[in-house]
């Protein structure tokens, strides 16, 4: 409106200097504005502005929208909403309160078929960017309004359902064609070599390493060679990347190399009752620095112990069954002499990577019985990976044990456990916090804090209710207990609320 | 217990962060005696440090609290822990059985309620002294007056000298004479003067704003020369602006009631010189009426917080005169307060984005000093388009969502693209939107 711009005009810069005559309009607002018959110029221009910015502001129009480019609605959803309970709940653990059981959410979630609410799924998605082990989980829980946003969002790409353009691989940037080649190898893994195959040549150094780590998925023998070829890129990454997924593959030459190399070093003796003498290797060539032997040592083990240990655990640990005739916890035992924990150590890691449990017993077993005050003798990660791979059943009466005959083992494993601890282990474990919690005893306190941390997140919620119950009231030890116990009942009240809220409609 | 209340709506009851930590810590079961609920109220015992556990109760109709503890605390961090464990652990109270302690305390809040009801129009009834009363109002007429002219004077020389030459002011350039205005008793004109400063900082078509301000400003002060002279309604709307307050019990006893079932659409929390401004948005679902519920607190103090969005109560509402009555007063609530479910009353809101802006046009001609204006919109998607989000009804006409809004995202999951309900405030040029409809949900924000 023409009116509303020269005011707005002469507004702007001053009357002293815009001494034009007032403006004016036709119409009744003309009307009005001219009847406004202020002593001074300022004064007019300020009714003016009054009077017409009503005038506008009475009168105005609706836009109307671009509709060139509207977006289907979504689809209607197969599963149920959460209740508003556990939608609340969510809500605090997007938040960051309790968000490490953001996983186990999501997981009771999909099994009870259940949706997040709508108004959580753009923080949800996020969190499925960000952490990636929880995509699976994320997309299950989102439904299809997750999808639908995922569409509308480039951030939130990968929870979008759209058909992969498989030009992408072509043309894509490094994480557009890592994600189509990733898709490929989940639907046939063949073709997803052969695609890398055919440009592996012509792909740069810095993209190679990320290339490789998508054969692991649906890895296979088939992968074989083209794994062998990379053991001689120029690129460090890339060989560590194809050692590293050859080795889980029993039947792969660098298997088979390592098995070579490390079968010398044992020395059997004792008939029947067998006795394992090891040797240290005695250099690391070529060709081992090749297969993916570090030569530098980590975690305070000599060079040479450091090799073998590298070796053994590439070695799937059925061989060593096999060529001695014995079960694993009899190789334990037979392993003597000053390298008898290297041993250990190489086959539990063996164990891990070919998921291989019946030696997870045996070498636990065996590294608590050379346990001194606080040092393991086999690495601590390595041992808590161990009692994670045991059947669940036996890791309970395992850990019932450990608890009652050596409670700082114990400890030390329950502190990183990344299972689920059931309810008898669960009880064994509160019965010995509240035996101690009256004491004051710093050692014992500050071994078990760190387990208390994790505890509430892994004992049986089913028991939230029992664990409140029993704790001392008052006294010296529990002053130094009780805000580690309470946060620990905290987290398994939320976890034992969450899972009930999650059940109800 | 009502759905409305979820442990974050809980929490921010708290009067400040300790008591809600304190809370959180006894929101565990096993730090109670017993606990117990009924249709009204939910009552727990808490064994503290002394000898006899500590009575605390919750009236779910508000919800008020009381405790027997010493805290001077209010709520108490007893009663934080009870309502929160109510939300976690509905299963963990007893049904029924209310104990003595319980019926009489709410049977006290009831006689409370009545006899506060009859002061109330006794207060009307009998003007404290006429005389004086009205000998106040001439000094209070005669400051704001003297204000006004100040303000006239440095309204003409901002234009005399240009808006462009103002922008370049520092703060105090408009902190001066907004203080001035607050001495004055002119409060409200100080406001739009402080929030004039702001629009002169900020770009686009900053001058158009700004002058807008100016002009209104302007009107206001010659308004109020003339006072006596404009309908009662308009003069009411007036003085608001100014600044002026009026009693509750003035309000309360000249207004008629409305009764309603109103649902609770919308909240806002906004800081003004120390002092926390709460707007809470109503809409009558028979009447048809929007009702704004302002709540004031300085720094230490709670808020107001017993209307929470999402809810429906059932209550008599007074309405402030004016000329497009919008701001209210609670007269009496009856009943608990239940979660909107469905969809929404057929008389709340607007079914076109046409009519919406023809009803606030309808508004603003009566009543010039509304700046938000609450819009219910029904049948409307959200739509993003060169990072600005719209919303657009079924006939194709647009709104534009306040540039910034922050759940734009949230507001376009919650509407999956179909037709929602959706609620907001609208300040004639954006739509901020506070809550959405759908699906038989409502979602605040």
């Amino acid at each position: 409106m023409e009116l509303w711009r020269e005011l707005v005009k002469a507004a702007l810069l001053g009357t002293e200097r815009e001494r034009s005559a007032p403006a004016t309009t036709a119409g009744p607002l003309g009307e009005v504005v001219g009847r406004l018959n202020g002593t001074d110029a300022e004064g007019r221009l300020l009714a003016a502005a009054a009077v017409v910015w009503a005038y506008r502001r009475a009168g105005q129009g609706v836009a109307k929208a671009d509709e060139s480019q509207r977006t289907l609605p979504a689809e209607d959803e197969e599963w149920l909403r959460v209740s508003g309970r556990a939608g609340a709940q969510l809500g605090l653990m997007l938040g960051g309160e309790h968000g490490e059981l953001l996983g186990e959410w999501l997981a009771a979630a999909a099994s009870a078929r259940k949706r997040a609410p709508e108004e959580w799924l753009p923080a949800l998605l996020h969190a499925g960017k960000t952490q990636e082990s929880l995509r699976d989980l994320v997309l299950a829980v989102a439904g299809e309004r997750g999808r639908w946003l995922g569409a509308q969002n480039p951030e939130w790409g990968y929870a979008s359902r759209g058909s992969f353009d498989e030009a992408l691989w072509e043309r894509g940037r490094l994480d557009e064609r890592v994600a189509v080649l990733r898709e490929v190898r989940r639907k046939d893994a063949g073709r997803g070599r052969e695609w890398l195959a055919g440009v592996w040549e012509k792909e740069s150094p810095d993209d190679r390493p990320k290339l490789v780590g998508c054969l692991a998925i649906g890895l296979g023998m088939d992968d074989e060679p083209l794994l062998e070829s990379m053991l001689d890129d120029g690129r460090k990454e890339v060989r560590k990347a194809a050692a590293n997924l050859l080795s889980l593959l029993a039947g792969s030459r660098l298997v088979k190399r390592m098995i070579e190399r490390v079968e010398p070093l044992f020395e059997g003796s004792g008939g029947k009752r067998l006795r394992l003498a090891v040797k240290l290797p005695a250099a690391c060539d070529a060709g081992m620095v090749r297969d993916g032997v570090e030569r530098k040592p980590q975690g305070g083990y000599g060079e040479r112990a450091w090799w073998l240990v590298q070796m053994l655990a590439d070695v799937p640990p059925g061989v060593w069954a096999k060529k001695w005739g014995k079960a694993a916890g009899e190789l334990v035992a037979a392993v003597q002499g000053e390298f008898a924990e290297e041993v250990w150590e190489g086959w539990g890691r063996a164990a891990l990577r070919h998921r291989d449990a019946a030696w997870a017993e045996p070498i636990l077993t065996a590294a608590v019985g050379r346990w001194t005050k606080d040092d393991s003798p086999v690495a601590l990660d390595v041992l808590a990976d161990l009692v994670g791979l045991m059947a669940a059943r036996r890791r309970e009466e395992w850990l019932i044990g450990l608890v009652k005959s050596g409670p700082a083992q114990a400890a030390a494993l329950l502190g990183q456990s990344k299972f689920a601890w059931g309810e008898r282990l669960t009880l064994e474990v509160l019965a010995y916090l509240q035996s101690q919690a009256a004491k004051a005893d710093y050692q014992t306190f500050w071994r078990w804090s760190a387990v208390m941390k994790q505890a509430g997140t892994r004992m049986d919620p089913a028991l939230a209710g029992d664990a409140a119950a029993g704790w001392p009231a008052e006294g010296k030890g529990w002053g130094l207990w009780k805000s580690g116990v309470e946060q620990m009942l905290a987290a398994l009240q939320f976890r034992r609320d969450m899972l009930e809220a999650i059940k109800e409609a | 217990m009502p759905g409305i209340w979820t442990s974050e709506k809980i929490l921010s009851l708290a009067p400040d962060a300790a008591s809600a930590a304190a809370g959180k810590g006894l929101a565990s079961a096993r730090k109670w005696v017993s606990l117990g609920r009924s249709e009204r109220a939910i009552w727990g015992e808490c064994q503290g440090s002394g000898a006899k556990p500590y009575q605390t109760r919750i009236d779910l109709s508000e919800p008020a609290f009381k405790c027997t503890c010493p805290s001077r605390k209010f709520p108490c961090k007893h009663g934080i822990g009870l309502f929160l464990l109510a939300d976690a652990q509905p299963g963990a109270f007893k049904d029924g059985g209310e104990p003595a302690w319980v019926t009489e305390w709410l049977a006290s809040r009831a006689e409370r309620g009545e006899k506060k009801a009859k002061k109330v129009g006794d207060a009307a009834a009998t003007p404290v002294d006429p005389a004086a009363a009205a000998r106040r109002a001439a000094e209070r007429r005669k400051k704001v007056l003297g204000g006004i002219d100040e303000l006239e004077l440095w309204l003409k020389d901002l234009v005399r000298h240009g808006l462009a030459a103002a922008q370049g002011k520092p703060y105090a350039f408009w902190e001066g004479i907004a203080a001035r205005m607050v001495d004055a008793q002119a409060p409200g004109l100080g406001r739009m003067l402080r929030e004039s400063a702001g629009i002169a900082a900020t770009g686009g078509a900053w001058a158009e704003r700004l002058l807008e301000r100016v002009g209104t400003m302007y009107l206001a002060a010659e308004g109020f020369r003339r006072i006596e002279a404009l309908p009662l309604e308009a003069a009411a709307d007036l003085r608001e602006a100014i600044g002026f307050t009026q009693r509750q019990e003035e309000v309360l006893a000249a207004g008629t009631a409305v009764t309603d079932r109103w649902l609770v659409l919308g909240q806002r929390v906004e800081e003004e010189e120390r002092l926390r401004v709460q707007r809470t948005w109503l809409w009558g679902g028979e009447s048809g009426r929007a009702a704004l519920v302002l709540a004031f607190a300085h720094h230490s103090q709670m808020l107001e917080t017993t209307l929470v969005p999402g809810a429906v109560v059932e209550a008599d509402l007074v309405f402030y005169p004016g000329a497009w009555p919008l701001r209210a007063l609670i007269a009496e609530r009856r009943g608990m307060a239940a979660e909107i479910k469905g969809e929404w009353p057929a008389a709340l809101g607007f079914g076109s984005i046409g009519a919406a802006i023809s009803a606030y046009s309808a508004a603003v001609a009566k009543s010039p000093w509304i700046e938000r204006f609450p819009l219910a919109l029904r049948g409307v998607v959200s739509v993003r388009r060169e990072g600005q989000w719209r919303i657009v009804d079924e006939g194709g006409d647009e709104l534009r969502v306040m540039p910034g809004y922050g759940k734009g995202w949230e507001l376009l999951a919650v509407s999956g693209g179909s037709g929602v309900g959706v609620f907001g405030e609208w300040d004639g040029r954006n739509l901020l939107p506070l809550g959405v409809q759908a699906g038989g949900r409502f979602v605040g924000f």
